[in-house]
């Protein structure tokens, strides 16, 4: 009589065997002490097997995960549309703009006649300057902002 | 359950919800934990490797193309991502490891002793496979997924997951019966 081969014990067990598979096996584990043995030990493991469970991670795992999803969010975001060329040029023509401005003020500001009781022309010259350093700033960070979310990206791919 | 799937999907895609994010990460997550833990064995780094599969996962999103599909998806991903952490870490640590032996060391009385359960036996002989026999019968008894889904997911052809589940199964057949005798 030729043994079950455990291959087959395998199959058997987990459903996969055909019809006629399931007909000899159950016949030879009937009538033959060493297959059942082989059998049982075989059925064991599966049984052990089945009963396993997922690994669970630690309790703060979603939340970092979204935490982590949230930074990248931020820097993945698409850069503001500001085409590099004319963002030069912008701010190359507010820097002539700013310089005219102040070099205008001081050729005919020895007067510093009065314009309305608050605006002398000094005054008029600083708020002038100021306004266009603070545009050139804004200005000058959001080209920082472009050129860091691109580097970022790049080392993203 | 798979219609839940899609809408956090979709209010993903729109406008990168945390909530839609949280819900299909705590649904997932023991599964694609499991996988990372099957190749890497410990802890900490299976989870570094489990945060990085979600975050691949959300950033290529929109190009899941069936929605229903997702879990085996994200055990692919998974699974790529660890494997491609333990060739780093192998590589870092030069050491001689060959991969995917699976030689778990019968000689180990003092731990299976001190463990009666058979459960943890099974657990640590899974742990001390190699990573793709252990994903393979981890994928088949606790993800109960068809043989032709963990080919997918680990890349290999069906006739190999099939050899690599009757090996495990052996394995543990073996260390089982290697206990119940000491046991007497
Ligand atoms: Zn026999």
């Amino acid at each position: 009589m030729v043994h079950l081969a455990e291959e087959q014990i395998w199959s058997y067990i987990t459903g996969e065997a055909k019809a006629e598979e399931v007909v000899h096996v159950e016949s030879h584990i009937g009538k033959c002490k060493e297959c059942e043995g082989l059998y049982k030990e075989c059925l064991k493991a599966h049984q052990e097997l089945q009963q396993l469970e997922h690994e669970v991670p630690s309790m703060r795992f979603s939340t970092n995960v979204v935490e982590a999803l949230q930074d990248l969010a931020v820097l993945t975001l698409k850069p503001l549309k500001f085409p590099t060329f004319r963002y030069l040029l912008l701010a190359s023509s507010l820097l002539v703009v700013g310089c005219s401005f102040y070099l205008f003020f001081e050729v005919d500001a020895s007067g510093s006649q009065v314009l309305t009781d608050f605006v002398t022309r000094k005054n008029l010259q600083a708020i002038i300057i100021n306004l266009l350093l603070v545009l050139l700033g804004v200005l000058g960070l959001l080209g920082l902002d472009r050129l860091l979310r691109k580097r970022f990206r790049e080392r993203l791919n | 359950m798979m219609a839940e799937d899609h809408e956090h999907i979709q209010q993903y895609l729109k406008n990168q919800s945390p909530s839609a994010a949280r819900a299909l990460v705590e649904k997932y997550q023991n599964a694609v934990f499991t996988v990372c833990m099957r190749v890497l064995k410990e802890r900490n780094i299976a989870e570094e490797a489990a945060q990085d599969s979600f975050l691949k996962a959300f950033r290529k999103l929109g190009a899941l193309q069936v929605p229903g599909k997702i879990g085996g998806w994200l055990m692919k991903i998974a699974y790529t991502t660890a494997i491609d952490l333990k060739r780093k870490k192998n590589l870092l640590e030069h050491s001689g490891q060959l991969e995917d032996v699976d030689l778990p060391d019968n000689n180990n009385p003092e731990t299976l002793a001190i463990s009666r359960d058979k459960q943890a036996i099974v657990a640590s002989v899974l742990n001390s496979m190699g990573a793709t026999d252990a994903t393979v019968l981890s994928l088949f008894y606790i993800d109960d997924l068809p043989v032709k889904e963990i080919a997918n997911i680990t890349g290999l052809s069906i006739s190999n997951v099939k050899v690599k589940l009757m090996r495990g199964r052996k394995t543990i057949k073996e260390r089982l019966k290697s206990f119940v005798n000491q046991d007497f």
